[in-house]
């Protein structure tokens, strides 16, 4: 008894080991800065002020239309089946897969009036809502289904359901994808650059400015402090309600599917396509033309390949570590609210304490995309499902379960499928990153870096074959880490 | 039985191909690797597209070791603000890439070797009195390009001064840079600035707003809208047509031409006091200079050599003689940087 219970002792000990240090991961950025006496100073002029409000203005417009066509993209992805439904999904993370620049290009040529704020949440809109399209999917899937099928046999109207059933119990899955996208447009940087103009920026936008082009780091510091402690305040006003989820089980009922819902998921990837199609052929061309880019792109390819594993391994074994620790209280609070400061600051704070070069450059440049897309999956899905499994965590505990066996027996078998779709996401994000790589590395290392490189020198139409590559690359990477989930999470057979 | 096992197969299908995937790509990139660090070699720190395969510093870096058998290993600095603070994690011998905008930032930042006695190349004419004061300072100039407005032949009348991009014709037309994000779009600003004043200036760009088709963060973005046809002129290097000259074989890019002269472009290379590899590096900057590499820059960066000699003849397009605009004009409207950049944002783009 007394053996069992330093046991036991010893796994909780090792449990706040691990949330210590998955806390000092997660805040390693700041963390670094601090440590190596980099001052900072928060500019507090009136140019911040006006910038703060018109990032929030725009975050909150981006995420209600976001989450509005999400949910009408969910209804579409749901009178889909099979193998249908995941095709369709996958077309609906194209945008998000490569480079925005693409994307705000084909806007530009198909909607000249999309400039300014107008322009701004209409971009936002369109890479987010069919990301939150795939994901209300999977949340009605797993929540609305017994319910419904219950309502439509009791003959309510499909008014009377949304109004009193769906609504309701969506509340909490709402509110935390209005956080979600709320957070990443608070942070965005391409899309404000490009389409704002000089009035609707972001202070994201202000920190490359301070740190890329004038050099003030003290600045660059301060404002990523201010809009991470934004964040963090507002997550904290938001982020109080826990969102209970369920084992998915859809059957097709009338009031959840809807099949022009579809459009919304299938738009943005059609203007995507439409403007990645121009000139492929004519950049393919081309490229095969320039030998020195067709020599590099073996090592090119080599580079996204193990910058998408890793960066999807080290998400991972991240959630995994947070799924373990199980956080609670404060400590659960602020991993929930914590957004990673500015990219630049997070590859630069990797440059501070690992100097070594080559082969260290594709672990860190992995590393540093865990670090900055890991913050919004705890927020919008890892904390969520946590929660969901306390009850039975609380009653394994009762029964006298260790942590331990806890972690092995309930929770891991229910958070492996996610944990790997979530890295399959962020391997897919890493393969269309350029900018935080472009901090990292100390050369073009991969196929996204090259794109940049090709844009940059007036190779816009290789650069468009190339993006294909990223895409193409980007979804083997996800559908793999999905895959290997699936084997994973499959209970053993009797 | 062999259904089992089929299925055991197809389930472990994916792990198998992610694992070979990846061993695949490590097996690779360490063959790839082998032999690349090296205490002996000289660290040339550059921006991205200089140092891209496509880009000349592999072809100058390989024909220095032939020349000296001493080897190049190229790092991307990234811009200006970074490339300064990344110097301090990652000494270098030789730093490839700052502007008269950022020179100053630059020679602020940290000491550098004073090379002008030991540069012996014979600099172009035009040049020559604009960039006497940061070879002193340490900075010595590799290429250069009038700063211009590109348009397609047929599609559009170009314009012959800065007033004439006022006109009418051009209603939606143009496609400008942030100049708080980008250099060619500082230039512009400063262009426009020290023509007319601080006052007329930002009054000139209040009038040319309804002209403009975008002002995109960085010159790529911009020259992107510009090539995809969506605006009808770019802010960009005199020297662009040549690009699509050389490497599309396209006629139809022209540069405006100015009455009054041009804003221009110089790029720099110098070395950093701190250089391990100094006596290396200093040669390094005077092969820059040498004819056949300038010919190089000139050919794979789309820039002017500034060795006298080295452009005639070669690029029949450019016109013979371009007004320049003087440089301290400029450093004296940086000083005003953030009354500029404020009043940029005020104009509400």
């Amino acid at each position: 008894m007394v053996s069992q219970r330093r046991h036991s002792f010893q796994i909780e000990r090792s449990r706040v080991f691990l949330g210590t240090l998955s806390a000092l991961a997660l805040f390693f950025p700041f963390i670094v800065i601090i440590a190596n006496n980099l001052s900072f100073r928060i500019p507090l002029t009136s140019e911040v002020g006006w910038v703060i409000s018109v990032t929030a203005l725009q975050a909150a417009l981006s995420a209600i239309f976001s989450i509005a066509f999400g949910l009408i993209g969910a209804f579409g992805l749901l009178a889909l089946d099979g193998r249908l439904s995941r095709f369709a999904e996958g077309v609906a993370l194209l945008p998000n897969a490569g480079p925005v620049i693409l994307l705000l290009l084909s806007v530009m040529k198909l909607f000249p009036w999309a400039r300014g704020l107008t322009g701004i949440i209409f971009v936002h809109v369109l890479l987010n809502a069919g990301l939150l399209s795939v994901v209300f999917a999977e949340v009605i899937r797993t929540k609305l289904c017994g319910y419904a099928e219950l309502a439509w046999v009791e003959g309510a109207t499909a008014r009377q359901f949304f109004r009193r059933v769906a609504l309701p119990l969506l509340k909490p899955d709402l509110l935390l994808a209005f956080l979600f996208v709320f957070v990443l447009c608070f942070a965005s940087f391409s899309v404000p650059l490009a389409l704002g103009g000089s009035r609707a920026s972001t202070i994201e936008v202000l920190i490359y400015q301070k740190i890329r082009v004038s050099g003030e780091w003290t600045a660059a510091i301060g404002l990523a402090l201010l809009q991470t402690l934004t964040l963090i305040a507002f997550s904290f006003v938001l982020g109080r309600m826990r969102n209970e989820t369920a084992a998915p089980t859809f059957r097709r009922i009338p009031f959840l599917i809807w099949k022009p819902g579809l459009i919304v998921p299938l738009f943005a990837s059609l203007i995507l396509v439409i403007g990645l199609l121009e000139g492929v052929i004519a950049g393919a061309r081309r490229a095969f033309a320039l030998p020195p880019l067709m020599a590099q792109l073996p090592s090119l390819l080599a580079g996204s390949v193990l910058v998408g594993f890793l960066a999807g391994l080290f998400t991972v074994v991240f959630l995994l570590l947070i799924a373990y620790v199980r956080p609670q209280g404060l400590f659960r609070k602020i991993v929930t609210a914590y957004a990673a400061p500015s990219s630049v600051l997070v590859g630069f704070s990797l440059l501070i304490v690992w100097r070594d070069l080559g082969f260290a450059s594709y672990v860190k440049i992995a590393l540093a995309m865990t670090l900055v897309t890991v913050p919004s999956f705890l927020r919008f899905r890892w904390t969520a499902l946590l929660d969901s499994l306390e009850g039975q965590v609380t009653i394994a505990r009762t029964f006298g379960a260790g942590p331990g066996l806890v972690f092995r027996k309930i929770v891991l078998p229910q958070v492996i499928r996610p944990a790997f779709f979530l890295g399959g996401l962020c391997g897919l994000w890493a393969w269309g990153d350029f900018s935080l790589s472009g901090v990292v590395a100390e050369r073009t290392m991969t196929v996204a870096m090259a794109v940049n490189g090709l844009m940059e020198s007036y190779r816009l139409d290789i650069a468009t074959f190339l993006v294909w590559f990223v895409i193409l690359g980007g979804f083997v990477t996800l559908g793999l880490f999905v895959g290997v989930g699936n084997v994973l999470g499959q209970k053993p057979q009797a | 039985m062999g259904e089992g096992v089929k299925r055991s197969a197809l389930r472990a299908l994916p792990i198998l191909v992610a694992l070979v995937a990846v061993v695949a790509a490590l097996v690779y990139l360490l063959n790839d690797l082998k032999g690349t660090s090296s205490e002996k070699k000289l660290r040339v720190v550059a921006y991205s597209s200089f140092i891209s395969s496509w880009g000349p510093g592999p072809e100058i870096g390989s024909r220095f070791k032939e020349k000296t058998g001493i080897e190049v290993e190229f790092q991307d600095g990234g811009d200006a603000g970074l490339l300064l603070k990344k110097l301090e994690l990652f000494p270098a011998d030789v730093v490839i890439g700052f502007d008269q905008a950022t020179v100053a930032d630059a020679a602020q930042a940290r000491p550098w070797k004073k090379l002008n006695e030991k540069v012996t190349a014979d600099i172009v004419g035009e040049l020559q009195p604009r960039v006497g004061r940061w070879m002193e300072e340490g900075f010595v100039p590799y290429d250069w390009a009038p700063m211009a407005f590109i348009y397609r032949e047929g599609e559009i009348e170009p314009p012959q001064s800065l007033d004439d991009l006022l006109d009418e014709r051009f209603r939606g037309a143009i496609a400008l840079q942030d100049p708080r994000m980008s250099t060619p779009g500082l230039q512009f600003l400063l262009w426009v600035v020290g023509e007319y004043g601080m006052d007329d200036g930002f009054k000139f760009l209040e009038r040319l707003k309804s002209n403009v088709h975008s002002v995109s963060e960085g010159w790529s973005a911009s020259y992107g809208l510009f090539t995809k046809r969506q605006a009808k002129m770019v802010f960009s290097y005199l020297t662009s047509p040549l690009y699509h000259i050389l490497e599309e074989n396209d006629r139809s890019y022209k540069a405006a031409i100015f009455r009054g002269g041009h804003v221009t472009q110089v790029e720099f290379v110098g070395v950093p006091e701190s250089c391990k590899q100094c006596e290396d590096a200093e040669k390094f900057v005077n092969f820059m200079l040498e004819p056949e590499i300038q010919a190089v820059i000139m050919r794979k960066n789309f820039m002017l050599p500034v060795v006298k000699g080295v452009a005639e003849g070669v690029f029949a397009e450019l016109p013979a003689s371009i007004g320049v605009m003087d440089f301290d004009k400029q450093a004296e409207l940086m000083k005003q940087k953030d009354e500029l950049f404020s009043r940029w944002q005020s104009l509400g783009w």
